[in-house]
């Protein structure tokens, strides 16, 4: 499931730089994907693009948002399960060009 | 203890509670002692009535659940700050909240606003805090 943030967000953006896929906008902000840009989500605090979200897979032990958030509101969304074969695949879908090495609990959650 | 700590709560207890959180939070980011997660209570605690201000109830009441969750194993007092009092007015918040919701009420008794005090009992030495 991809990740996103709750209303309980304060703006405070340690989040946003912390997204190894460029998946994390401040509210009101459009998202670009592949060339294109879209509509901000939410106009009211940062939000995580779905579609440029691999939960850390690849790049992470641990969503690097959640690391950093100080007040804990970014979670999985139950909305959105997601297996580790499709993250990883978006992962590699969005970095065309890096080689990624084979998934180990240093690269994904669900390895621990 | 960091004076991040003393400055963050100076902030909250004039009610500049974003300025306060941020405070906290950089001394959070780096602090890497296990408790910390009073650190992160203390920052839950001004998020939550940063939301309270800006009449985001339902970010407020998770803020303030968080924080008391966070802050039970700390009571009644740590680093020389009296938590109980705080922890009983989140508590306290957190009831309004869920009786407001409950009642419908168009308007919302929002008094509560804790400070956070020194510790009479363990003051000593520690005393920048006003």
């Amino acid at each position: 499931m991809a990740t996103f943030i709750t209303e309980e967000c304060i703006n405070c953006g340690a989040c946003e730089p912390e997204c190894p896929n460029t998946a994390i906008y401040a509210g009101g902000v459009q998202w670009e994907f592949q060339g294109a840009t879209h509509d901000a989500i939410s106009n009211d605090f940062y939000y995580i693009v779905p579609e440029k979200c691999t939960e850390c897979v690849g790049h992470f032990e641990k969503e690097q948002c959640a690391a950093v958030c100080p007040v804990d509101c970014c979670i999985p969304d139950p909305n959105r399960p997601e297996t580790e074969d499709v993250l990883y695949a978006r992962a590699k879908q969005l970095h065309p060009d890096r080689a990624f090495a084979e998934l180990s609990a240093a690269t994904s959650r669900f390895r621990k | 203890m960091d004076e991040r700590l003393d400055l963050g709560i100076r902030e909250f207890n004039e009610g500049r509670y974003f300025e306060a959180h941020d405070i906290l939070e950089d001394f959070w980011q780096g602090y890497r002692e296990p408790d910390r997660v009073l650190l992160q209570a203390l920052i839950h605690s001004a998020v939550g009535f940063y939301h309270l201000d800006n009449g985001n109830l339902k970010g407020c009441r998770s803020q303030l659940v968080k924080a008391c969750a966070k802050m039970g194993a700390y009571l009644p007092e740590y680093w020389g700050l009296d938590l109980a009092p705080l922890h009983a007015s989140m508590r306290k918040q957190i009831d309004v909240i869920d009786v407001h919701w409950q009642t419908k009420a168009k308007s919302l008794e929002l008094s509560v606003r804790p400070r956070i005090q020194r510790s009479h009992r363990i003051a000593e030495g520690y005393s920048s805090i006003s």
